[in-house]
Parts: C-alpha cells; structure tokens; sequence
C-alpha cells in the first residue's frame, strides 16, 4: 500500500485531548483544525488549532456528537483525516463509515474491528476463539429467567448482570443470591433498554476485589502488533477512573507477558488495526480475564507515552498513513515509572458531585518530571454539558518511589480554584499506606476514602483559619469603612492584601 | 481592635490585628506575613513556615486551598452570635418536604407527576451533569405535591425541584 500523508488533520473533540492531539499533528507538520460548541469558543485547543469552525449548540448531540455537521466542517476546510480522541464519536462505527466513504482517513481502527468489539457478547464470542480468558457466564445474551438461573447455579453466586450493548455501569445488577435474581434481570433489562435501546443482557461471575489492568497495543495495516506494557487503573469511582500508573505496581513479568501476548491476540482476531486497549480484570490468584475493548486512544495514555518514549498520537497518524511500526515486540523497554491524576470538576467532599462555575485562579505544577495535558485557563467556563474532565496531572520517576512523591509533589504546587476538584482525593491516594505499597484494588475508593474522617494537619489548619481572618477582615473593612482603611493603609502588615 | 473567630471543625482561633502591624493569636503575638499574590491567592509566612493559600469560596464559610487540600474556616467578629452565623452559612437543611438538586445539570425526565403517591426510595427524576445521569430518589414516602421542573430544564445546585407532602 502506498503511504498516503495526512496534510490537515480535522480533531473531532474538546478540552485537554484536542490539544494533545493539536500537539503531536502540529509536530508532525499537519495543520489542525478545531471544531467547538458555543461554550468552547475561548478554550485553549480552539486558539491553538491553525483553524477552528463552530458547531453551533452545547448539547453533545448537537455538537461535538453531529456526525453530519462535523464532515461538513471537514470538507469545508479541505481536511484529509479526522482523529476523534476518547469519547463522543471515537467509537461509532457509523462515523467511521461516514468518515471512509467521503474519502477521508480515519485515525483508528476500521468500523468492522469496532463492531466486533462494540458489542461485548460478540466481544467475548471472539476472545473464546483467540484463546484469550474471559469471566464464566453466558455468551451469548440471556433467553429467559430459568436459563439465568441455571447459568448463576453453574458459576455460583455473586455474578454480575450485564446490559450487551452498556457502559458506564448502566443496565449492570450484582446478584448476591438466587432470590434476588429474577427482580435484578427484570430491572437490568429495562435498565438497558431505556438507555441502549436493547434489553439483551448477559450474566458472568463477579469478581469480589480484582484489580483493572489494560494493556495498550499498536497495530499497523500490515499485520504487525505489539504491546507496550500495561497500565494499572484500579483506583476507581462508579466505574470512573481517578488516578492510573504504568507500570502496574504487582504484576510478575510472566502474567504480563501472558496478559500482553492474550491483547495481542485479541487484536489480532478482530482485525484490529491502530491504538487500542484491552482491558482485564485480574483476581487476586492472579488469573486474569478480558473485561472489554477500547477501540481508541484513552484518557491515561500519557502514562505509557512516557515510560514507552513512544508517542501514541504520532503512532496513531503514522499507522493511518499506510506505515509499518518502526518498531518490533523485542525493541520496546519501559524506563521508570508514571503515575497519572485525573483532575476533574467534582467535589470528593461532596459524594464526587460534579462542581461548575468559572475557573479563577489557575497555575498548574511544573517542574523535572511532570506533564500537564490541560483544557482549561482563567476564566474558562466549567459547564454541566460534557465529562468534568479538566486537565491530567502526570509523574514519571525513575521508579515507582520517586514517581510517587512526585506526584505528591506536584499535587500540592497546583493551584485551581473557582471549582471544586479532585485535587484532595488525588493527594489521599498516593500517600495512602496502601497505594504506596503497591498493594490495592478496585475497592480502593469505598474501603478507604472517607473525607470527613481524613485528619488536617494541624499547622496548615492554622495557616487556613489565619488566611481566612486576614480575608474576611480586609473584605469586611473595605465595604463597611474604607476611609479608616484608607488611614490604615501600610500600617497592618495583613492590608496589603487590599494593595 | 475586635477579634476574628475563626473555625474549622470544631476548633477555634482567636485572631486579633493590632494597630502596629503585629498579628495576634489567642491574644499571644505571633510571626506572621501575610502577601496578597493575586485576588484569590496569598503567601503567608507563619514561624518561619511558608503557606499557599487559595480561596475558592467567598461566602460566609471561606474555602482555604493549602498545598492541595481544603479547609473550609468560618469567621465572624467576637461577640456575635456564633451559631445563628453557622447556621446561616452552611448549606440549609432542607426541610423534609422540599426536594433539591444535589448538583447542577440537565433534567433528563421527571419520572412522576403532582398527585401521585411515592415511597421513600423511588426515582423522581434523572439529571444529566458532566455526562452522568444521576437518579434524585424520595427520601420520604408522601405525595408529589408541586414538580418546579420540566423535561430538559437547567437546574443549579440547591434548586427546589420537588415538594412532597
């Protein structure tokens, strides 16, 4: 096949992934152009792109989720690819058709791959055949109660319910006994139904305490596919990740090479061509099993970026454009060790709610180790239409130790306010006895985070309570008597805050 | 000059401003340098130790962001009547018959209407924020009496949603 080069690249996307993809684009010589909904207009990826288009709206469906208006914008400006980073439409395969058959490139796998693995019956259908483990249930979806009966009888309980078409943990019932059973396949169904327009679901064993590890591959068009190490993400809320790290803290290398070599597979049997993930559950034995496929870039792939050296936005363009993996399975080695922080608007003091408002003070950490891949600036408008994503904070060190204190580091630097933010959680989690020994799992969140328990230090309590003073009594001065400020000025050390 | 309450959890500081500049805490002088950096953030120097501060709230319960974490301090002037101010500024115990949004976002649909009877734990309503639907369920059994919302309606945190009776 003749390599055929990407010279304006269309980023179907918002927030800190557009601009992280502008990046590599921009590095590579390709022109980017931006598209934005109306409350996107001053975010930092539309004044970085070389061309921006509006999309008119705020609702993801009216926007950033409008196939038609975003070929449109792409035709219009001459585009020849569009990458559509995580979410919105990177996995439709319907985008994908309609982005192949205007004669542009699509930078991800082909719509066949993304069908197959789409639906996760299909998904765990294809991995029985490639050999790779998946969880004991059915295969295929449910027919009726009495075979979901048999089925959980067989692998006994707690097994877990879930909707085919589902995400996100909707349409999914954990089923601790068998009299629970008819009501929460009942409930699953219409669950599924209402939010996938399916009420097909499909029973397998739940795992009490595993952890989630994902192993990121690369496959070209010419049949070569590697994998680049793992990625721990076991730190998770309502089936959202917080905070990832590469290498995973507690795998021997065997189970990774095995777990590596089953991803490849997996890509392999899909016809998988790409940046892809494929995520496992491992159970405390250390067995592992496919839980799903991500057909795309995802949020924590910095993490493998820095201890690969490999820049998988750049391998994404270059596998688009027809060329072989410049590398082989024996030539890629990690160095050190990274740990990502999702910084997301969502107060962990108040049940991770989402937070909105306007961002006012802004300085992100700096410093030997550290990348910011951020969406936002003063004075960005943090709305309630998309993900609360905001930025992602990442650690490299030379090992795991180091990454970590780095990060600690580098968590207490960040300044954000205006929002609510998932900076204190991120600061629980990695000075945490059990994160810092390497030792947890998905239970992490609900075993140990409890923020009215978590104790203060007590000077930096005193420093809180004497900012506050100095604040309300300079605010209080200047609307109640500013003529005996005025006299007072310069004389109180504390009212230079009015300066 | 008065002094300033400040409290966090249940411990207080006593902190008074004197007129030749000199801070003090519990009526005791104590080092302290506070800087304005910009609107919303400050350096202090407290015995030697350095702080960075950030406010995130400016209500009557000031939000402090030091070194990533949050304090959230009350204050008021000596003399005034600690608990009515605390009242008032945390957030409202809603009386029970008032439903309110736990957060801003979308109403995606109200699952009942006014009239109808509902248990403690039934769904109300499904709100759309930052990508996630959120179920708001009925902490009490009662009738719908008013519904504030409509389908597709932007709702902000705090805002009354439904009254049951």
């Amino acid at each position: 096949m003749r390599p055929k080069r990407i010279k304006k690249l269309l980023i179907a996307n918002r927030g800190e992934i557009a601009l992280r993809i502008h990046r590599s684009a921009s590095e590579m010589g390709i022109e980017t152009v931006a598209v934005f909904s109306d409350i996107d207009r001053c975010a930092p990826y539309v004044f970085n792109s070389n061309e921006a288009y509006p999309l008119h709206g705020n609702l993801s469906r009216d926007t950033y989720l409008d196939i038609q208006k975003i070929i449109a914008v792409a035709k219009k400006s001459h585009c020849d690819a569009i990458h559509p980073g995580y979410g919105f439409l990177s996995e439709n395969p319907d985008f994908v058709d309609a982005v192949i058959s205007e004669g542009l490139t699509f930078i991800g796998p082909p719509s066949s791959a993304m069908k197959k693995l789409g639906s996760k019956t299909a998904a765990r259908e294809l991995m029985q055949k490639a050999k790779v483990p998946i969880l004991p249930g059915t295969i295929a979806p449910v027919k009726d109660y009495s075979q979901a009966i048999n089925v959980a009888q067989q692998i006994e309980y707690p097994v877990l319910i879930k909707a085919v078409h589902g995400g996100g943990g909707k349409g999914m019932r954990k089923v601790e006994r068998e009299d629970e059973l008819e009501q929460s396949l009942r409930q699953a169904q219409s669950e599924s139904l209402k939010a996938f327009g399916s009420a097909d679901v499909f029973i397998e064993k739940y795992l009490l305490s595993p952890r989630h590890i994902e192993i990121q591959i690369l496959a070209d068009m010419h049949g070569n596919v590697i994998f680049l190490g793992e990625r721990e993400c076991s730190i998770q809320r309502r089936h959202q990740k917080l905070v990832e790290e590469c290498p995973s803290s507690d795998l021997s290398e065997p189970l990774r090479q095995a777990m590596g070599k089953a991803a490849v597979n997996a890509a392999r049997e899909s016809g998988y061509v790409s940046a892809g993930t494929v995520e496992f559950l491992v159970d405390s034995k250390s067995a592992f099993y496919f839980l799903e496929m991500n057909t795309r870039l995802q949020v924590e792939h910095p993490v493998t970026e820095l201890v690969y050296g490999i820049d998988l936005v750049k391998a994404q363009i270059k596998i688009a454009q027809g060329e072989p993996l410049p590398y082989l399975q024996e030539t890629v080695s990690p160095r050190g060790h990274a740990i990502e922080c999702r910084i997301c608007a969502e107060d962990p003091d108040d049940n991770f709610f989402p937070s909105t408002g306007t961002i006012e003070e802004y300085a992100p950490s700096e410093g030997y180790g550290i990348r910011h891949d951020s969406g936002v600036m003063t004075g960005t408008t943090v709305a309630h239409f998309y993900d609360p994503l905001l930025a992602k904070l990442i650690a490299w060190g030379a090992d795991r130790n180091e990454a970590i204190k780095r990060m600690d580091r580098a968590l207490s630097e960040y300044v954000l306010s205006g929002v609510a933010t998932t900076i204190p959680f991120c600061r629980f989690v990695v000075s945490h006895p059990s994160f810092v020994g390497g030792k947890y799992d998905n239970q992490f969140v609900e075993k140990y985070y409890h923020p009215n328990e978590v104790t203060p230090n007590s000077n930096t309590e005193l420093a809180a309570s004497l900012i506050a003073a100095a604040v309300h009594r300079s605010t209080s001065e200047s609307s109640n008597d500013r003529k005996e400020q005025a006299a007072n000025q310069g004389r109180w050390k504390y009212n230079r805050i009015e300066e | 000059m008065p002094t300033l309450i400040a409290s966090i959890n249940d411990k207080q500081y006593k902190w008074s401003f004197e007129g030749d500049g000199s801070i003090l805490l519990d009526g005791k002088i104590i080092q302290a340098d506070i800087q304005k950096i910009s609107s919303g953030r400050f350096s202090l120097i407290l015995n030697g130790r350095s702080f960075h501060g950030t406010i995130t709230r400016n209500d009557l319960i000031y939000g402090i962001i030091i070194h990533g974490n949050i304090y959230r301090v009350g204050v008021e002037t000596s003399g005034t009547q600690l608990a009515v101010l605390r009242s008032a500024a945390l957030p409202k115990k809603h009386s029970a018959t008032e439903v309110r949004s736990p957060m801003p976002g979308m109403v995606v649909r109200c699952e009942v209407k006014e009239g109808e009877r509902v248990e403690a734990g039934d769904g109300l309503l499904v709100l759309e924020a930052m990508k996630m639907e959120n179920e708001i369920r009925a902490t009490k059994e009662g009738i719908i009496k008013k519904v504030h919302v409509v389908d597709r309606q932007v709702v902000n945190k705090g805002e009354l949603l439904f009254l049951i009776e």
